[in-house]
């Protein structure tokens, strides 16, 4: 597998001109899968631009490695023929399930802690690293609710899961803190139950605070809190390559860019006083 | 509750909020069960109507927001997604709109739509046929570039279409007596459209058919008559290569 290191930035269509005039200072984008599982057209000759200048990550929403429905294996298979064009640096997606009985509900919906959907999962992420023949790397999501059913925290259920189907781990940073807020759990300890050498991605991204809830909508800077976490999680896991994410009311790039180079300071910064 | 059944009440909760789902779930330290599962219910309809919002602009613009809002939501009530691909989610709007001109309209826009990210094939180019012996060209099939479609319109829908995108304006809806043949495909990778006269359009369905090019001449002896048929034929023939219509011959 090759590999990526620095700071990236999810890869919008609003911003494909501005990156092939501007060669902005970036070391990798995140490109989302589905965009580009399209017969053909301008989106993936704007991804195969990009990908000419940059290394790209993939990143998709459509997996659905919790559901209780069998592998789509069309999809697999056309997210296959996708990393076969765009070579990239590896594929990730989230841990959640996205609909049951062949119904698509296009979220990123929240899976029990139990041993059962552990050992589903599991058997999932090694069936479809067979077929893709790499080895996957699976986000944590923001979560609203949680079932009455676990027996183990979010952190224990990602633990368990990198060793039991050797998969890595997206740390979303921003979701640790929407969930955590959620449900009332200390982002810490999550932090620290996580398998450090598993964590191969992070993404920084903003959120809506609606009072009772926090919903991760992708929508606004990342706060200072989540900046805080960001530190916590380069002190136990090292130069971890980072990405702002951001899906709703996009600014311009060069507003992104600052968030990029915010992320590169506090990085540095951190990466430094802990050495 | 074991994972599965867990997944279908969920699912089934998403599509109509009720009681047996908030069982399974725990109170947070400040929303309760009821409230949180909220957040999936109506994520779930915000995400498919902006979905279909941005499938359909034109069609928005010109039924307004709240109304397009009210038919999107009819549509999500009616149609569960089966796509992993919310691309492909909102192909039958048109349906829920019936024949008037706006039914056209979404279709028209779909067509678009479909063009704009439709399979890339190289082009049939008139280098490519400037080889070719005289005598071979009555049984010269063509085939056409995967973005191309036909479609039989009774209203002025392009005409709606064009004023909402280009001017954001709202036109009159006119419907026709007959359906008008009109087409739809990409170059390079702009979607075009254009309406097609009546030789054109018979032309192009024949050749889709896969008939060739001595049976195209020869129908369009319909219109330009004998002594006009094959010249007619060599001048669609020069538009189809110039506009990007055609993929090379096999």
């Amino acid at each position: 597998m090759s590999t990526i290191s620095g700071f990236g930035l999810g890869l919008r269509p609003r911003h494909y001109q501005a990156i092939l005039r501007e060669r902005p200072r970036l070391d990798w984008f995140e490109a989302l899968s589905e965009n580009y599982m399209v017969p053909g057209g301008r989106p993936l000759d704007y991804l195969t631009r990009i990908r000419a200048r940059y290394p790209v990550v993939l990143h998709g929403v459509s997996l659905s490695i919790g559901s209780a429905d069998p592998l789509d294996r069309a999809y697999l298979k056309a997210l296959k023929a996708l990393a076969t064009r765009i070579e990239p640096a590896w594929i990730s997606d989230h841990l959640c399930w996205t609909g049951v009985g062949g119904k698509n509900l296009h979220d990123l919906m929240p899976l029990p802690y139990t041993e059962e959907a552990l050992k589903h999962v599991a058997r999932r992420v090694r069936a479809v690293q067979d077929f893709l023949g790499r080895r996957i790397v699976l986000e944590n999501v923001s979560t609203y609710v949680e079932y009455r059913a676990s027996v183990m925290s979010e952190w224990q259920f990602l633990a368990a899961l990198c060793a039991e189907a050797d998969c890595d781990l997206l740390l979303d940073v921003n979701n640790v803190y929407v969930s955590a807020f959620n449900h009332g759990f200390d982002t810490l300890e999550f932090l620290d139950g996580l398998p450090g050498a598993r964590v191969r991605q992070i993404h920084l991204a903003g959120h809506d605070h609606s009072g009772d809830l926090i919903i991760d909508t992708h929508d606004a800077r990342v706060i200072g809190p989540v900046w805080d976490l960001y530190r916590e999680a380069l002190r136990r896991f090292g130069p971890v390559p980072t990405m702002i994410e951001r899906d709703a009311r996009i600014p311009p790039l060069a507003v992104l860019m600052r968030e990029v180079r915010h992320a590169r300071a506090v990085a540095s910064s951190t990466l430094r006083k802990a050495a | 509750m074991r994972l599965a059944p867990l997944q279908r009440a969920f699912q089934r909760h998403v599509y109509r909020p009720g009681a047996p789902m908030a069982r399974q779930v725990a109170a947070g330290p400040r929303a309760d069960a009821g409230r949180r599962l909220d957040v999936y219910a109506s994520a779930y309809r915000a995400r498919l109507v902006e979905a279909l919002a941005e499938d359909y602009p034109a069609l928005r613009l010109q039924l307004g927001e709240r109304r397009f809002d009210g038919l999107a939501r009819e549509f999500i009530a009616a149609q569960p997604s089966t796509f992993r691909n919310l691309r492909w989610y909102g192909a039958d709007l048109a349906r829920l709109l019936g024949s008037a001109p706006l039914a056209e309209l979404a279709r028209f826009e779909w067509a678009l739509g479909l063009a704009f990210d439709a399979a890339d094939a190289p082009l049939l180019r008139g280098a490519d046929l400037a080889g070719i012996p005289p005598a071979r060209w009555p049984r010269l099939r063509f085939r056409l570039h995967p973005s191309v479609q036909r479609l039989a319109l009774r209203s002025n829908a392009p005409d709606l279409w064009r004023a909402a995108i280009r001017e954001k304006k709202r036109a009159a809806p006119k419907g026709r007596r007959r359906a008008a043949p009109w087409l739809v495909w990409r170059k390079g990778f702009e979607p075009f459209y254009r309406k097609l006269a009546a030789d054109e359009a018979w032309a192009l369905e024949a050749l889709a058919r896969g008939r060739d090019f001595a049976a195209l001449c020869s129908g369009l002896r319909r219109w330009a008559g004998e002594a006009g048929a094959a010249q007619r034929g060599a001048q669609l023939l020069r538009n189809w290569l110039a506009q990007g219509l055609l993929c090379p011959l096999r």
